[in-house]
């Protein structure tokens, strides 16, 4: 590959966060993206929000990467507003690095507000990548209601102020002309899923904008593992990979747990085995859990993970399991889970339903329905549907791919 | 005819004229007062007997002959009610007491036809004082008062129970600081209280019409409200004095809201005092205003004042908002009012961190309520040394579309007011739409301290246009340009309120 450096100043990649400090699908999209853009040569520079408590786990690779050091108390989540700090000092990073374009990933922690200021100070095009609903969701963007967190169709300012009942509905119409207005000047807008893009789009910007792009993994394994040999007495392995959260739907699949106790046929066929940390779960929701753990044959929690070890621990697997409860847009587990050569069960919902084709690379499960996993875990015991497919799985992207499907994005916006 | 007599032209040092025109144990006392400087403001008026202030007022009668003299429609009339007289007679230490009127808070003695007469003159009816009130017989009287909301300049509104199984109770009085409070037969009614039976199991036939709701109407000082007594009157005249916990009274504008009238008299704008109460509420808000506390101050001729939103979020985006101004260069001066219990602790980080990014001269005030901004408008913009402005009240967001109309105001000459109007509420019925108003208007400073010198305060500081721009002509109007957070719509007592005083400022 050239490494001949572009000409005309540097792309800015700038994001909530650095994969240093927390390890979020979208902070994660954003470093690969910085890291295939300079793979391909591009002169790249990686900018992150960074709370001045956190500073000490921020860890760059090279002078490239910045941290816009943040007060927790300096920052409004509702209307997503930094103080003036964070934007003059990305100002002047952009000038000190000659930038010529920005990629804004997220605009929480960096504010709106700095969106704003850099098309009214500057003639620096900028594109915004969603990593979810932020712009139309004030519940962290999820499109998930409160507290009963239902999956929330369409934002409105009456039935976001049902959710927030703290807060008039005015204050979510003037949230939204704040967003829009912020997110007008962009040249361009990329989502890593149609059903993101399509969520965006009826919310109100522009279509034309719109180019969806996936998500590149970091690395790929050399070739997908092979499917695993199945004998009758060999149960298959459903693995759970990443933070273990409600939103994730693990609730779900200890509602299974309990289900599949009771059908002692099917429980001898298979094994659900957990990945990831539970760090900041509540008590209860841990008690719950350990208890599933400790209590079913068929279940085994393997604790934390390192990303670089996912690809091997996939491949112990026969399954990946994603049963998040929230739309999701492009899990990167999804991606990792065809990069491995495994196939997906996931929820049919939003992006999930998007990258996994139901019956061709996965199965599908409905929606906060335990019972309806715990069928879809009876149709994947079977070596036919396994190897079938094991064999439909699609090919996945890397971070150079994507750089170079951004870099195309960029030129043919700023050529108009 | 008095006025005739009266030089009412601006000449005098002393800006008060005023008169009596009666005094005697039949009418009470009645004449009028006017501020010649500020006619649309009344004065405060006090009752006094030798050295006892014993009753307040504020003008608030039509007087055809005043406005005739000065030219323009004012309130100048006022009375003390014969009970007033009273009982205010009571209090005096030596019969030789002399009854006179004066401004409140000034030396200013209305004149009369005659000298002021001494109490014994009057030939008053004998008074309780307030001295003579001590518990004793209770007649076999059980009760109870619930609550007690002070306004100053009205009286107390008082909600409790009493049995009487003997007698019937013919009336109430209620002693309170150092004065002696009747109801009102016009402002008092009975009601059930069914939930007595429990406690005293053989007064159901009492029950019916156990509880009461008064108002006690005469004046007194705001702290004056200690040591309270309660005196149920039985016909055939005997009374029973009743000690009342010192808790119970609550003081308008300090420990109670409007709004709190209303447990008393749900149907408040009907009663028969409301314009009373009314006029009441609001010289108790201004008698509470505390002028605003500059933490930041520079003198800006063109500025724009902001009073910033009390909710944190909101906080945010006014800053936001006016830094967008800023990066446009529309913002030649700035004046941010916080509120001191509110947003005061975020205000001043939040105007340095704008300053750093755009360095206008910039003020910072502290006022104690969001509303209080409007009325100490006129204190403003002298500290600001302000020759023209645009003001913003909380919770408004003009956009830039009004920040540049309001910026090519700032910089030019227009005398007539303006007003920025707020976008249609898509939430509010049709019929709670806000106006055009003095929430966000711009001005210059001059005629407006001349407009405050005679304007009408309104509860909350704001209701439509506050008659900004009565008299003045071609007041210039920008609709649907200002975004709000939440509903404009003021609660239903400050709406009553407002709608009772804007009426007669008409």
């Amino acid at each position: 590959m050239a490494r001949k450096k572009a000409a005309g100043g540097a792309i800015a990649v700038v994001a909530h966060t650095h994969p240093s400090v927390t390890k979020g699908g979208a902070e994660i999209a954003a470093y690969s993206l910085y890291q295939g853009l300079k793979a391909m040569g591009a002169e790249a520079i990686f900018v992150a929000a960074c709370l001045a408590e956190d500073i000490d786990a921020f860890r760059p690779d090279s002078r490239d990467e910045y941290a816009l050091v943040m007060q927790r108390t300096h920052y409004d989540d509702f209307y997503t507003l930094s103080a003036g700090e964070i934007t003059r000092e990305l100002l002047a990073i952009l000038q000190a690095r000659r930038v010529r374009l920005v990629n804004f990933h997220h605009h929480i922690n960096i504010g709106v507000n700095s969106l704003r200021a850099l098309a009214a100070l500057t003639k620096i095009p900028f594109f915004v990548t969603f990593h979810e609903f932020t712009a139309i969701c004030a519940n962290h963007g999820q499109m998930v209601t409160r507290p009963q967190r239902r999956l929330c169709a369409q934002a409105t300012p009456t039935a976001c102020a049902a959710c927030f009942p703290e807060r008039p509905p005015q204050q979510f119409l003037l949230r939204a002309q704040l967003m829009q207005a912020a997110l007008a000047p962009a040249a361009g807008y990329i989502a890593p899923s149609r059903f993101l893009a399509d969520r965006l789009i009826a919310w109100g910007l522009e279509r034309e904008k719109f180019r969806v792009i996936e998500n590149g993994l970091r690395a790929l394994p050399t070739r997908p593992a092979a499917p695993l040999p199945h004998t009758r007495e060999q149960p298959f392995v459903f693995g759970t990979f990443g933070q273990i959260t409600p939103y994730k739907g693990m609730d779900l699949v200890l509602d299974a747990l309990e289900l599949l106790a009771e059908l002692p046929a099917l429980a001898r066929r298979v094994r659900i085995r957990v990945h990831g940390g539970v760090a900041g779960q509540t008590a209860e929701f841990l008690a719950r859990f350990d208890a599933a753990m400790e209590g079913c044959a068929f279940a085994e929690y393997v604790g934390a993970y390192a990303n670089d070890d996912i690809f091997g621990l996939m491949a112990k697997c026969d399954y990946v399991l994603v049963p998040s409860t929230w739309w999701e847009n492009s899990p990167v587990v999804i991606q990792e889970a065809f990069a491995a050569g495994r196939p997906v069960i996931c929820t049919g919902i939003g992006g999930m339903a998007e990258k996994v084709v139901a019956g061709v690379a996965g199965l599908h499960v409905r929606p906060n329905d335990p019972a309806d996993l715990v069928r879809a875990l009876a149709e994947a015991s079977d070596a036919r549907v396994y190897r079938r497919l094991c064999a439909g799985l699609p090919g996945v992207t890397d971070q150079v791919a994507m750089a170079k499907a951004y870099l195309d994005v960029f030129k043919e916006a700023v050529s108009k | 005819m008095t006025t005739l007599e009266t030089d009412l032209s601006e000449t005098g040092q002393i800006p008060f004229r005023g008169y009596i025109d009666v005094i005697n144990a039949a009418r009470g006392v009645q004449g009028w007062a006017v501020d010649i400087t500020a006619p649309g403001r009344p004065p405060a008026l006090t009752l006094h007997v030798g050295s006892v202030t014993a009753a307040r007022t504020i003008p608030d009668r039509a007087r055809d002959d005043i406005s005739a003299a000065l030219g323009r429609k004012v309130s100048a009339g006022f009375g003390f009610d014969a009970e007033t007289l009273r009982r205010a007679a009571g209090l005096a230490a030596t019969p030789d007491d002399l009854v006179t009127v004066c401004i409140a808070g000034t030396e200013f003695r209305l004149g009369s036809d005659a000298p002021p007469p001494r109490v014994r003159d009057l030939n008053l009816p004998a008074t309780d004082s307030a001295d003579d009130w001590r518990p004793g017989q209770t007649h076999g009287i059980e009760t109870s008062v619930d609550r007690i909301l002070v306004v100053p300049g009205l009286g107390c509104m008082v909600e409790g129970w009493v049995l009487s199984p003997r007698k019937p109770v013919a009336g109430f009085a209620l002693r309170i600081g150092g004065r002696v409070l009747m109801a009102r037969a016009d402002a008092m009614f009975r009601k059930p209280r069914a939930d007595l039976l429990a406690a005293f199991p053989d007064a159901g036939p009492m029950l019916p019409s156990a509880g009461f709701v008064a108002l006690f109407a005469g004046d007194m000082e705001p702290p004056d409200h200690g040591a309270p007594m309660l005196r149920v009157m039985l016909e055939g005249g005997a009374t029973a004095d009743f000690f009342l916990p010192g808790s119970l009274p609550r003081l308008l504008g300090h420990t109670a809201a409007a709004a709190d009238a209303l447990q008393f008299f749900p149907a408040l704008a009907a009663e028969t005092f409301f314009a009373d109460f009314a006029t009441a509420v609001v010289a108790a808000q201004r008698a509470a205003l505390v002028a605003p506390v500059p933490l930041r101050l520079v003198q800006t001729p063109r500025s724009l004042i902001v009073v910033l939103p009390e909710e944190r979020s909101d906080l945010f985006l006014a800053f936001e908002t006016i830094a967008a101004a800023c990066r446009e260069d529309l913002v030649d001066g700035l004046t941010m009012v916080a509120v001191t219990d509110a947003n005061r602790a975020d205000a001043p980080w939040l105007l340095d961190d704008l300053l750093a990014s755009h360095p206008v001269p910039a003020s910072l005030l502290t006022v104690r309520h969001a509303g209080d901004a409007f009325l100490l408008l006129p204190e403003i913009l002298r500290m600001v040394g302000a020759k023209r402005f645009c003001y913003v009240a909380a919770g408004l967001f003009p956009g830039l579309a009004a920040l540049r109309v309001a910026a090519v105001y700032l910089r030019g000459a227009a005398k007539a007011p303006m007003f920025l109007g707020p976008q249609p509420d898509p939430f509010a019925q049709p019929d709670r739409q806000a106006f055009p108003s003095s929430r966000c208007f711009a001005w210059n400073a001059a005629a407006f301290l001349r407009w405050s010198a005679s304007a009408t305060d309104f509860l909350g500081g704001h209701y439509r246009d506050n008659l900004l721009a009565r008299g003045v002509g071609g007041a210039l109007l920008h609709p649907d340009i200002v975004a709000a957070s939440r509903s404009l719509a003021p609660p239903p007592i400050e709406q009553a309120v407002n709608a009772a005083l804007y009426a007669a400022a008409c």
